[in-house]
């Protein structure tokens, strides 16, 4: 699904040049849940912002769905985006001034899906999720554990075919934090792929494969052997 | 025979306005009527149309012109001798006028006033407030303009991480657009409906002041409301523009 060769990024300001990702090359197959670790400021976050077609590399391939993305440009990127990916971040990002089935819903307008459609998706996905009867509520009206569930239904109500997770948990107690983790992996059972940054090790024992990054290199690439 | 003398010396000519005043029934009647004033008894002997003697500020009321007859009576009484000429030949006409109102009253020295410049005197205090309100009507624009823009600068700040989010999950450049000219188009639309009636009145009594004024056309606040609804489309869209730009990535990664 996912295949990257020599992808670079750097950041240029009048001053500083900074290398967050150099030459990074790795695959993700269909079906995976792959976790990204690394220490803070070595490239994950920058590494998951080309994954999901957020930005551009500065140089390198990247290919997605066996498709050269690496150059797209971004209403290109945003049409490719809005049907195949879905996004969880670490604060949730919701917007306080819709209700959870107003946000839940937002990727499906994006995706010019009529009315009646949008309201059957989104509430079977708030029930997957456990949310229907907060469906009327804002964000500041629920707990850090609810917001997450909010955005990850919002991230899988278009039905992506990968998932990007940055530190979905970052912002969640433990026990919130592992009902996400279980979603996600639920989720991943059911065929999705998942790519999830993460400085937890407890959550990237969910994934299969976990790719270590250090100062914008992958560094190992540890494989869950199975039990 | 005396009375025949003084009415001989009294013939007046009267405006529609004076027929209308005295209660006479139409212009045909009035001709040879009588009327009294401060010099005595005086008879009419034509009617002309109505005419404004001042300015437009005030109606055009009865108005009674004195016929001269005698020579002796025009240069006695005559202040006045209104000359049309020619433009381009004023020197000449000047020179000549001068001459020949010397010759008809050695008496009086010559003075003269051009017409077009005694009316524009008229409405010289509407000529400056014209001037001024033209000046305050751009200073206003401008400054409206400005308050917008920052107000939607501040706006669209505000909202950079509502439209990275929106950016991320698929919209594009046209709905963030759309979503921010929307809302400013709103409060224009109710900001109209409020300056609207505030400014019928404030024209209205200011129109009161002339007694022939233009009518305020409904046009006139569609198009303030169109040049208003333009210009907020022109800087939210430019605003909403610069913002929808950033990458999306960039705007959520440093929340």
């Amino acid at each position: 699904m996912i295949q990257t060769n020599k992808l670079t990024k750097v950041f240029r300001t009048d001053e500083v040049e900074t290398t967050a990702l150099n030459e990074v090359s790795f695959g993700v197959d269909e079906g995976e849940f792959v976790a990204v670790m690394g220490p803070s400021g070595c490239g994950k976050s920058t590494l998951l912002n080309l994954l999901g077609l957020l930005d551009n590399p500065t140089t390198g391939e990247y290919y997605f769905m066996e498709e050269k993305v690496s150059n797209l440009r971004e209403k290109q990127r945003a049409k490719k985006r809005k049907s195949n990916i879905g996004f969880v971040f670490q604060n949730f990002n919701l917007i306080d001034e819709l209700t959870v089935f107003e946000n839940v819903e937002l990727p499906l307008i994006y995706l010019g899906i009529k009315g009646s459609e949008r309201k059957k998706r989104v509430d079977d996905v708030l029930e997957q999720m456990g949310m229907l009867h907060r469906r009327k509520h804002y964000p500041l009206q629920l707990s850090g554990g609810q917001q997450q569930r909010t955005a990850v239904a919002r991230a899988i109500v278009a039905r992506p075919k990968l998932i990007l997770a940055d530190e979905p948990t970052g912002n969640l107690d433990s026990a919130h934090g592992e009902e996400v983790m279980n979603l996600l992996d639920q989720l991943n059972q059911n065929g999705t792929t998942i790519v999830m940054v993460t400085h937890s090790p407890s959550d990237a024992e969910y994934a299969r494969r976990t790719i270590n990054l250090f100062d914008g290199q992958i560094v190992t690439e540890n494989i869950k052997q199975a039990l | 025979m005396k009375t025949k003398t003084r009415l001989k010396k009294c013939l007046r000519v009267i405006n529609e306005a004076m027929v209308e005043y005295m209660g006479w029934p139409d212009n045909q009647s009035a001709i040879g009527k009588k009327f009294h004033s401060l010099r005595g008894q005086e008879r009419v002997v034509g009617v002309f149309k109505n005419f404004n003697v001042k300015s437009l500020h005030s109606q055009r009321k009865p108005f009674v012109l004195n016929m001269k007859e005698n020579d002796w009576e025009i240069r006695y009484f005559a202040a006045w001798v209104a000359v049309k000429y020619l433009p381009g030949s004023e020197k000449e006409i000047l020179a000549f006028l001068e001459e020949k109102w010397k010759a008809f009253a050695p008496s009086r020295p010559f003075d003269y006033t051009f017409l077009d410049q005694e009316i524009d005197k008229l409405y010289s205090n509407e000529e400056k407030v014209s001037t001024l309100s033209g000046i305050l009507t751009f200073l206003t624009i401008l400054i409206a303009v400005l308050g917008l823009f920052g107000l939607v600068s501040f706006m669209a700040d505000q909202r950079t991480r509502e439209i990275g989010i929106r950016r991320t999950l698929g919209a594009t450049l046209s709905n963030i657009i759309r979503i921010i000219t929307g809302e400013f188009m709103w409060l224009v639309l109710i900001a109209n409906f409020i300056a609207w009636p505030a400014a019928y009145l404030v024209l209205s009594n200011w129109l009161k002041n002339f007694a022939y004024h233009t009518s305020m056309n409904f046009w006139v606040y569609l198009l303030s409301g169109s040049i208003a609804a333009v210009l907020t489309l022109i800087i939210t869209s430019v605003k909403a523009y610069n913002v929808s730009r950033l990458n999306p990535g960039s705007v959520l990664k440093y929340e």
